[in-house]
């Protein structure tokens, strides 16, 4: 299986959150309050300015209002008969520093108006007035819609044309008295150079006055957007307003009140919202700092946090690789410096684990080999002895069991053994190899006796565990010339003689094997052991077991026990059948009870069957 | 398995012990350090014993036995059955004061046990006194119907009393 790299490192997703995260929300915050800043100020802006406008359209119409109302005791004096001024006309005329001329005509006619009569103060009045014949004319074509026509002269002279027509309803005759009067205040306001270009209009939106550097477009764009003025706007207000070039500016307006003359103010919206673009910019360098500031953080924290994790990565492809011997650095408080202890604590018990399973197995190879070779220590499950028929079954509790039996001739008898070393397993099994090896050597021995042969035994057994194990035994020998069995009994259970019948066997036709009984083999060095003989008839059978027949258990934890043992046997034995199918017929009424529960302890039968003398050749 | 385990009561002269659970290889079996002159043991609660459990078992009894009086009582089948099969269960000096005796009705399918007690129903065999045993193959149970069979081999279960 190939491995996964790694495409996406979790230290490369943790600087991504932590630096994406703020961008995110501190862009949001900066869009949000630039925008919201900006509207104040906006706002702000516009508010300044139309409480300029509004105080510059006061001065202008304070201004207007002064220039009419000094000239209206002179218009009083004129003799509209005699159409000229009075000597007080001409004296408050004299007096007023401001006016340069002042000229009537007459409108009655319905040809050219005809100069009627003027004031002047100097003698070079004609050429004033023909210097501004333009302007004149513009008002006399004017004045008859306008009663009152204001008309700034914005030729650096700072004169103001102020045309006023006055009407006798009974000579039927117009006049109209233009004063040229010199307002050096009221242009000085719109040639003042600050954050508020300011513009006076007309009534049919002319641009009457302004600032000395004039832009064209701005103006054209102004007249456009307030045009007349007429009752279209309120007498005051605010707008914003873009050039055909793109430039944006801020606006104000505000009527004078007089003469239908109307003050704009315009400021830049850039120069207006300088010191938000200042804040924005200021923001961004401090937004520029604090991510590259996060970045690095995150720099640092993440290599900090995922040291362990990418120590954690590559100790697990280590052992992915067979490589055990690995640590992991675990210093941190948190849950990875406890994941990493978790993995050193794991890597430790897999070793372990896999060490133990290596040492397991190999056991189990040996236990293998060890069960061949104990089978190598048990005799042919059935033999045909002549005298004797003997048919056995043994299967351990595990690879290798503690019990073991055997059979073999010695002269003119059948012996027969079984013996149970305590315990079962590779220790008991151990004891059995000691007894299949003494048993040898006492075959070599024609006349020896069982009690004898138990002797001989048990010294094998007891220099072979020194009392740590022990085994029960029962040894029995059949002379095959007198039909006389010798047994000896080394605290075994005792075997059943079974004798020949031909009515069904009971309970209480079982003989026990159990007249002599001596210590188990190897509970002490040197033991006498007792024997004891009984003569067997034809037929006879003698059943030999081991404790594990009786402790047998089902899966619900019962045990055969005794009275089902020896009621399979006596039915067994007195179906007639042979030994070999006595054997069979228990072992599988046994195995029947226990199911597939495991055997507790080593399970060995066998039988004997005295077949009856055998002939003298 | 069940754990071995011990309780013990000391009266006078006499301790008590009750031995309880499976008599194995991990049985601690008690040992004494009072100055007493017999010990009592209650056997009821063993449930089993297997062939490290004896061994245990043998190299415990043999030296206490040669120390102080000891009585076995209430002892089940499973204590019997190797009084019987293994030399040196029962030593010299160890006297059986009650054991069970299992029972088995087959129309039932039930067990029951009848506890014989020394003098009354059985003496164990002593210098020239021979032992007996008061035993019925057969009973019948007033609180329950049927026949109930003795469930062991007689003359193998009580070996122990010499009585043939």
């Amino acid at each position: 299986m190939t491995e996964q790299r790694v495409k996406f490192p979790i230290r490369f997703k943790l600087i991504l959150t932590l630096t994406v995260i703020p961008l995110v929300t501190l862009s949001l915050y900066l869009a949000l309050a630039v925008d919201l800043f900006k509207k104040d100020k906006i706002a702000y802006v516009l508010d300044s300015s139309v409480t300029t406008t509004r105080a510059i359209a006061a001065q202008v119409h304070s201004n207007i209002g002064s220039i009419l109302s000094s000239m209206q005791p002179i218009f009083e004096g004129f003799d509209l008969n005699e159409t000229k001024f009075d000597h007080i006309s001409q004296s408050l005329f004299q007096k007023e520093s401001r006016f340069s001329m002042i000229v009537v005509f007459d409108l009655s006619s319905s040809t050219m108006p005809k100069k009627s009569a003027f004031l002047q103060k100097s003698v070079a009045a004609d050429a004033y007035l023909t210097s501004y014949r333009a302007y004149v004319e513009q008002i006399l074509t004017r004045i008859n819609q306008e009663n009152l026509l204001i008309l700034p002269i914005d030729n650096g002279s700072n004169d103001i044309l102020v045309g006023v027509k006055h009407h006798v309803q009974s000579a039927q005759k117009h006049w109209v008295f233009i004063s040229v009067v010199q307002d050096t205040t009221l242009f000085e306001i719109f040639h003042q150079s600050d954050i508020y270009t300011k513009y006076l209009f007309g009534p049919n939106g002319e641009t009457l006055m302004g600032p000395k550097d004039r832009d064209v477009n701005l103006t054209s764009i102004v007249a456009q957007e307030f045009g007349s003025f007429k009752g279209e706007y309120s007498n005051e207000g605010t707008k914003e307003v873009r050039t055909s070039k793109g430039s944006e500016f801020l606006a104000s307006y505000a009527k004078v009140g007089v003469g239908e003359l109307t003050v704009t103010s315009f400021v830049e919206r850039g120069a207006a919202l300088a010191a938000v673009q200042s804040l924005l910019i200021k923001s961004i360098l401090f937004f520029v700092a604090l991510i590259s500031a996060t970045v690095i953080v995150s720099v640092f924290a993440s290599q900090k946090m995922t040291s362990a994790l990418r120590q954690l990565y590559l100790a697990t492809k280590k052992i992915s690789h067979g490589d055990f011997d690995i640590k992991v650095l675990a210093t941190s408080k948190d849950e990875v410096g406890s994941l990493a202890q978790g993995f050193n604590k794991m890597a430790v018990e897999v070793s372990r684990l896999m060490s133990e399973t290596a040492e397991k197995a190999r056991m189990e190879n040996e236990l293998k080999t060890a069960q061949v070779v104990q089978e190598n220590l048990l005799p042919p499950p059935s033999s045909d002895l002549g005298a004797v028929h003997i048919s056995g079954f043994f299967e351990p509790a595990s690879e290798i069991g503690g019990d073991w039996w055997h059979y073999s001739e010695i002269g003119d008898r059948i012996f027969f053994w079984i013996g149970d070393a305590t315990g079962h397993g590779a220790p008991a099994a151990l004891i059995t190899s000691a007894a299949k090896s003494a048993s040898a050597i006492v075959e070599c021995f024609p006349d020896i006796t069982p009690a004898k042969a138990l002797f001989l035994m048990n010294r094998a057994i007891y220099e072979t565990s020194k009392s740590r194990f022990m085994m029960t035994f029962f040894l029995g020998a059949i002379d095959k010339q007198t039909g006389v069995l010798t047994y000896s009994n080394a605290s075994h259970d005792p075997p059943y003689l079974l004798r020949a019948s031909d009515e069904p066997l009971k309970k209480k036709d079982i003989v026990l094997l159990n007249e002599v009984n001596n210590p188990r083999l190897g509970q002490q060095r040197d033991v006498n052991f007792l024997e004891t003989t009984i003569n067997l008839c034809e037929g006879d059978s003698i059943a030999l077991y081991t404790d594990g027949v009786l402790d047998l258990q089902n899966k619900s934890g019962e045990s055969w026990g005794e009275r089902r043992f020896i009621k399979s046997l006596l039915g067994a034995v007195s179906a007639k059948g042979n030994s070999t199918t006595v054997v069979e017929t228990v072992k599988n009424e046994a195995f029947a009870f226990r199911e597939d529960a495991p055997l507790n302890d080593d399970f060995t039968i066998f039988l004997c069957r005295f077949e009856g003398l055998e002939k003298a050749s | 398995m069940a754990v071995f385990q011990v309780q013990k009561k000391v009266d006078g002269d006499l301790v008590h012990f009750e031995f309880s659970g499976s008599l194995d290889e991990d049985a601690k079996l008690p040992v004494i350090t009072e100055k007493i002159r017999e010990v009592h043991i209650d056997l009821r609660q063993l449930k089993t014993i297997n062939s490290c459990g004896i061994r245990e078992w043998v190299k415990w009894i043999q030296p206490l036995s040669q120390t102080y009086e000891v009585h076995f009582h209430c002892c089940p089948k499973i204590v019997i059955d190797q009084v019987n099969m293994v030399s040196g269960f029962l030593p010299k000096n160890v006297y059986v004061e009650s054991f069970y005796v299992p029972y088995y009705c087959e129309e039932n399918d039930a067990d029951r046990s009848i506890l014989l007690e020394r003098e009354r129903d059985f003496r164990q065999p002593m210098g020239s006194n021979p032992g007996f045993v008061n035993f019925q193959e057969t009973m019948t149970f007033d609180d329950v119907g049927g026949e109930y069979e003795i469930d062991v081999i007689s003359a193998k279960y009580f070996k122990f009393l010499k009585v043939s």
